[in-house]
């Protein structure tokens, strides 16, 4: 390395030398903190820290005058009191400069002190102290050592005023940061009285400070409750204060006073009498305050006490006027009680009134109105006297005299004990006090009786249907946009009252719902009334809570009755362009037009597109008797799919939703049939029936039948419902209640007709039965309409709060429909029961007797169920039964709350009524066909067929026979009182046959009227014979058609789209497969390829199964698993779309 | 660590004067010195020490030499003063200065005395001067009391550069030459302990031994 350089790293060296600084100094260790709680905000503390290492340091030491660097000190706030992380830091002020104003101390290498003073600003919370020497290395943490408050803060008496006078008063003082420290509690000042002056002082919202601190448990606290004794102070103001124990011994400063009051003085009343309906009474005195109360209180046991619902006092406190509702008994006197709620009343003796007779309001109806519309409200009373013309009704805001809005009373027919008012729509917002003054002169006051809010924050988000006719009442479901945001996010609260208002006018009152259920906070259902004028409605909807939903023009009332679509034919299309169907019903609108839609589903229930649809001209004979034709594009959709078509009346949009149109394919054949739903039980030999209880509603039942081979002897006698949507799906199987069988059987035959269904023949588990009968399913239409009748006070009565009622009617023994059985419940009436002072509340229900479609009183009517929630404030569909009300004719029952709720609960929606007898057979028959067909000559006219099968004796029987039933104007059936012998017989006797029915409908071969009975290959024979239903019923000479290819019997049978089809039962045993047969010119020819092999596989293996078929939907139920003696019976169903 | 950067810069210089190719190739000169330091601080006098080594230069007979010397003294001081924050309200303080001192310095030695005054005796002294930067390694103990309760030692330690003037003479007896030297110098103290604007600077006046080889 040449000199220079290294005299250049010598240099470096030098130079990077010369910078080099360092202190040190002992280590230092950290022990304890005293005291380790301050309050800060008042108060200096001195605070002691012990421990080890603490090293002062002299500095400039050469220089003139030397200074001393002390140990640093620095509080780091790491939580706040509640315990959650937070920061900042402080550092301790200590300049060696100006040791005067240092807050830094040393003792010793052990111990070392710093003042915390008000200047710090210390926030609340817990501080580490760290201790630094000067030299900046060693240093010591006391983690969490010192915990800093607040002073107490006082934000209020829960008393104004206290009044000692009477006995000893309790205070609550409510704030902040009031300790307790160990066991040492605040020391509250009231004037110049402190803790040892008090029966006590009791903290109260205390919580424990997180940590450990020498002085105890600390806890924060949001209260005192101080007990004053009594006498302790004379009137007057005193100020009050609280000051925490020490250490942390900070004081409140916030001006707070306790006035202290003398006992009123009542000196006289005006009047001395009090109405039984209410009143108001000024009181003349002294030292009223403004929160006295007035207090009636009979001077004889008995009659209940009676508060003021409100009352006002004069600035001089020498005038009280204090407004009661209804309670006061006649004759009853009652002292009048000043509580100024200080703790003092008024001294005995006391100013008397006397109660005297007159009208008693005791609930408004709905209690809570929406000011933007004109609402009416009813207004119960005890008695009116007088005429309603009479009758002066007034609100005020609650409590005050004025301003008063004067209502015109509304007499309510067959209620003389009732008004109705309008509250007009842009009445402030606010609670009001009714008056209502009648010909007695004896006002009646109900105290808050109405609440008008505009609180809109219930977003509405569909009325479905969106509209009704006004001609009938709707039955309508509400449903709640729950996606809305905040504050349109409230839920529907049990339970609301729904109005509709005419869209854009509030000049009429708006129409209330009736039966508003609460299902959950997203749904309600209710019943819209008839009667409406035509056009578009506001739905309101307040809930009891005050908020409010709207939804603009959420529902219209149409002038005429909806478009109803009877049948679709054919009932099913091919999958190509140019397919029509014909739609016929009631009412289509003939003048403006009908639109058809499809909204379809493929065979595993998915959405598909739409097919386009072009409506031909809707044509009307008369207003039941439309049709209109649909052509359809069916090219678009898949083979299997459902479609429900959906005509809309172009005049005013309403519109019927038809279920169903099949898709098949050009050789319509069947699609693959899908599983259903199972039996509650296995079943064969079973009858199985699809129905309408209503034209939108629809039902599948399984009646009767047997366990199986080894339960022959013991067939069924119930039956059991499901569900089926507008695309076929079954719901859940469940048994009808109270509709069992007169006589168990299997093996019948049966036949479906508008809403009976009758079953006949077969075998009652020993011997083959040749009784009959018949079940309606029965229809909500045709059920009793129920209202409110009255509410009276009693000594006995309901609870105060909701009760939900339903009455069904009970038919006499003798009834041809539903003999002994029962009508389903009305809609739900809901009651709001108020309470009464004194008294409980009788509902009086009254209802309208069930009635036929044409508005006729369903005869046979022997007396009624009333059902009702068991306990106050139940939910929907609790109901049981309450009372059975004897009579007809008795249409109003008194629910006193004395009867006990039962166990029974109203018939479901898709109940049978009772199977009603009738005529026998003239010949036993078991393993049987049954059909029915109307007469070709008179439509109001039709046939039940009992065909073939087996007699007595087990031989297959030739003979058929038929009952003719008249089908009256309301759609109820009226049976012939016997059955009539065939006038033919088949050539081969046959049981297990099935047998189908066609007419021009089923097949374009068959020219109307003509309608042909075709009977099927049974268990003996493979013969398949057709007969003519002639006018009167009868068959005429069968005419033999294409047999079966072999055995088949006990199989399910449809009729559709020109072709007879037969399910399962392949060699009388269970199978999979199925056959159709094509009616050819001449009808009732059938092809000769006739039961061929349709090509596809049942779900499960059918023998003895039920078959029931509805539009487009072929449903199997059940039937025989196995063979032999032993065979079981299955709880499978399946649905074939034709 | 910075001690051993100095010593490994002296020894990276050593073989670059080594060879050099001249025929007089110098003489190394090695000697130790006591003496007494009079600080220009408020820091007492104190006894000082110093060893030196060094080169003697070919050139110019010999008249020049590079000598690296480390001296070391210990002066004090103490005090005291009022401060309210401790006990008593007043406070005494002790400062022990460590002074460790590393100083390269070039010097020039005046030969041939004797020829230049006709002095016989003369012929026995090379007078000499000197100057050379100066290398401070300080020690600060800083202690003190207060009510009774002693303050613990606090240590501040710190380097820091300073000038040294040597002026002196050497006259030969026996195998080398005794040295007496008034040594001024200057240097920045500068700690937390002492002060700022606090100096090194001092006179000392040392006597010594010096041999040539």
């Amino acid at each position: 390395m040449p000199a220079r350089h290294a005299a250049a790293l010598a240099l470096l060296a030098f130079a990077t030398a010369a910078c080099s600084h360092k202190i040190s100094s002992p280590s230092m260790a950290a022990g304890e903190v005293r005291p380790d709680l301050v309050c800060a905000e008042q108060l200096t503390t001195s605070v002691t820290l012990t421990g080890g290492g603490f090293t002062p340091m002299p500095t400039d030491t050469l220089r003139s005058a030397s200074r001393l660097l002390l140990p640093s000190v620095v509080l780091t706030r790491t939580r706040d009191l509640g315990g959650a992380p937070t920061g900042g830091s402080v550092r301790i002020p200590d300049d060696p400069a100006n040791p005067d104003a240092s807050l830094v101390h040393w003792k010793s290498s052990q111990e070392m002190s710093f003042d915390v003073v008000p200047s710090l600003l210390l926030a609340p919370g817990f501080y580490d102290i760290r201790v630094t020497n000067p030299d900046e290395k060693a240093s010591a943490t006391f983690a969490s050592g010192l915990a800093a408050v607040p002073r107490p803060v006082l934000s209020s008496l829960d008393r104004a005023a206290i009044c000692d006078a009477q006995g000893a008063q309790t205070v609550s003082l409510t704030g902040t940061g009031i300790l307790t420290v160990g066991a040492a509690v605040p020391t509250v000042t009231i004037g110049t009285r402190s803790n040892a002056d008090f029966s006590s002082v009791v903290p109260t919202g205390c919580v424990e400070l997180p940590g450990t601190f020498a002085e105890g448990v600390v806890s924060s606290c949001t209260g005192l409750t101080i007990t004053i004794p009594a006498g302790l102070f004379p009137p007057g103001s005193y100020p009050v204060t609280v000051a925490n124990p020490p250490p942390a011994s900070c004081s409140s400063s916030d001006a707070v006073t306790l006035q202290v009051e003398p006992p009123p003085v009542v000196s006289g009343v005006v009047p001395v009498t009090i109405c039984q309906g209410g009143g108001t009474l000024a009181l003349g005195g002294t030292g009223f305050l403004p929160a006295a109360t007035v207090g009636l209180f009979p001077l004889t046991a008995g009659p209940p006490a009676l508060q003021s619902s409100s009352a006002s006092v004069d600035g001089a406190g020498t005038l009280l006027t204090a407004t009661f509702g209804g309670g006061a008994v006649p004759p009853n006197k009652y002292d009048v009680v000043v509580d100024n709620h200080d703790g003092c009343t008024d001294e005995v003796p006391h100013q008397q009134v006397t109660a005297v007779t007159g009208p008693v309001a005791f609930f408004a109806d709905p209690e809570v109105v929406y000011d933007g519309i004109d609402t009416t409200v009813t207004v119960y009373v005890t008695t009116i006297t007088g005429p309603i013309s009479g009758v002066r009704v007034e609100i005020t805001p609650h409590g005050l005299p004025t301003p008063r809005t004067s209502l015109a009373p509304i007499a309510v027919p067959g209620h003389p004990n009732r008004v109705q008012v309008v509250i007009p729509a842009g009445q402030p917002v606010g609670t009001y006090d009714l008056y209502l003054d009648d010909a007695t002169l004896c006002p009646t006051i109900l105290p808050n009786a109405i609440a008008v809010t505009a609180t809109t924050s219930v977003t509405l988000k569909a009325v479905t249907p969106g509209f009704g006719w006004t001609g009938s009442t709707t039955a309508v479901t509400i449903q709640r946009d729950t996606a809305a945001a905040p504050p349109g996010d409230s839920p529907f609260v049990a339970t609301p009252r729904l109005f509709l208002n005419p869209s854009g006018n509030t000049s009429v009152p708006a129409i209330q719902a009736q039966s508003v259920s609460y299902v959950d906070g997203n749904t309600l259902t209710a019943v819209l009334p008839s009667g409406q004028a035509a056009g578009a409605y506001d739905l309101v909807l307040v809930n009891p809570d005050g908020t409010v939903g709207i939804l603009p023009s959420a529902f219209q009332v149409k002038a005429s009755p909806p478009p109803l679509v009877a049948a679709a034919t054919p009932s099913s299309i091919v999958d190509a362009a140019g397919q029509v169907v014909v739609a016929t019903g009631s009412h289509f609108d003939d003048v403006a037009g009908t639109t058809a839609a499809l909204a379809c589903r493929d065979a595993a229930g998915n959405p598909v597109a739409p097919p386009p649809v072009a409506t031909g001209t809707t044509t009307c004979a008369t207003a039941q008797s439309c049709s209109v034709s649909v052509a359809v594009d069916g090219s678009l959709l898949p083979i299997g799919a459902v479609c429900v078509l959906r005509l809309t009346n172009n005049g005013d949009g309403s519109y019927f939703d038809y279920s169903a149109i099949g898709v098949t394919n050009p050789s319509l054949n069947l699609t693959t049939p899908v599983a259903g739903s199972p039996l509650t039980r296995g079943r064969r030999a079973l009858v199985a029936a699809a129905g309408n209880a209503t034209p939108a509603s629809r039902f599948l039942y399984a009646v009767g039948g047997d366990g199986g081979a080894a339960a022959a002897a013991a067939p069924f006698d119930d039956v059991e419902v499901a569900p089926v949507d507008l695309f076929g799906r079954m719901g859940t199987w469940s048994t009808v209640p109270r509709s069992r069988l007169a006589t168990p059987r299997a093996f019948a035959a049966s036949a479906t007709v508008g809403r009976y269904i009758y079953v006949f023949g077969g075998t009652d588990g020993t011997s083959t039965v040749g009784t009959a009968e018949r079940a309606m399913i029965l229809d909500p239409a045709e059920a009793p309409s129920l209202d409110v009748g009255d509410l009276l006070p009693a000594a006995t009565g309901l609870d105060a709060g909701y009760w939900i009622y339903r009455v069904s009617a009970v038919f006499s023994a003798s009834d041809l429909d539903n003999p002994g059985g029962e009508s389903l419940p009305s809609d739900e009436v809901i009651v709001r029961v108020p309470s009464f002072p004194g008294k409980k509340i009788q509902v009086v229900l009254a209802w309208q007797a069930p009635r036929d479609s044409l508005g006729a009183t369903l005869p046979g009517v022997a007396g009624y169920q009333v059902y009702r929630t068991p306990v106050v404030n139940g939910t929907s569909g609790e109901e049981v039964l309450l009372a059975s009300v004897a009579g007809g004719a008795t249409l109003q029952f008194t629910d006193d709350g004395t009867a006990a709720p039962g166990t029974q609960t109203p018939l479901p929606f898709g109940s049978l009524g009772r199977w009603a007898l009738l005529p026998s057979l003239g010949t036993a028959r078991r393993a049987h066909a049954g059909a029915a067909a109307f007469d070709p000559v008179s439509p109001g006219k039709l046939y039940v067929y009992a065909l073939l099968g087996q007699g007595a004796g087990g031989s297959p029987l030739t003979s058929y026979e038929y009952l003719p039933v008249t089908v009256l104007a309301n759609g109820h059936q009226v049976a012939d009182p016997s059955w009539t012998p065939g006038g033919s017989t088949v050539a081969a006797g046959r049981s297990q046959l099935g047998a189908w029915v066609a007419d021009s409908v089923t097949s374009a071969r068959i020219a109307a009227p003509a309608t042909y009975v075709y009977l099927g290959g049974g268990l003996e024979s493979t013969d398949v014979d057709a007969g003519n239903v002639a006018a009167g019923g009868d068959l005429g000479a069968f005419v033999a058609q294409k047999k079966f290819g072999g055995t088949q019997a006990g199989y399910g049978v449809c009729a559709a789209n020109g072709q007879l089809f037969s399910f399962g039962g392949a060699s009388a045993a269970p199978s999979q497969g199925a056959t159709s047969a094509s009616i050819v010119d001449p009808a009732p020819t059938l092809a000769p390829n006739s039961w061929n092999s349709q090509g596809i596989t049942l779900s499960s293996p059918r023998y003895l199964t039920g078959s029931a078929v509805q539009s487009a939907f072929i449903f199997l139920v059940g039937g025989q698993t196995g063979t032999g003696p032993a065979a079981g019976a299955g709880s499978t169903t399946e649905l074939v779309i034709w | 660590m910075r001690t051993f950067l100095v010593a490994v810069a002296l020894l990276a210089a050593s073989p670059a004067a080594a060879a050099d190719p001249s025929p007089d190739r110098g003489a190394a000169l090695v000697g130790a010195k006591v003496g007494g330091v009079v600080p220009f601080s408020r820091l007492g006098v104190n006894a000082a020490g110093a060893v030196e080594a060094g080169w003697l230069l070919p050139w110019m007979d010999r008249s020049f030499a590079a000598v690296l010397e480390v001296s070391y003294c210990q002066p004090t001081a103490a005090g005291s003063a009022g401060d309210p924050r401790v006990g008593g309200a007043a406070y005494d303080w002790k400062l022990t200065q460590r002074e460790l001192v590393i100083a390269p310095t070039g010097l020039f030695r005046l030969g041939g005395f004797g020829t230049l005054t006709g002095l016989a005796w003369a012929g026995r002294l090379v007078p000499y001067a000197g100057i050379g930067p100066r290398i401070y390694l300080l020690e600060s103990r800083v202690s003190g009391s207060a009510g009774g309760q002693a303050m613990a030692t606090t240590t501040e330690k710190a380097t820091r550069m300073g000038v040294g003037m040597p002026l002196g003479a050497e006259y030969a007896l026996g195998p080398g030459s005794l040295t007496g030297e008034l040594l001024l110098e200057w240097g920045a103290l500068d700690t937390r302990a002492a002060g700022s604007s606090t100096t090194t600077a001092g006179l000392t006046l040392r006597f010594g031994y010096r041999m040539i080889f």
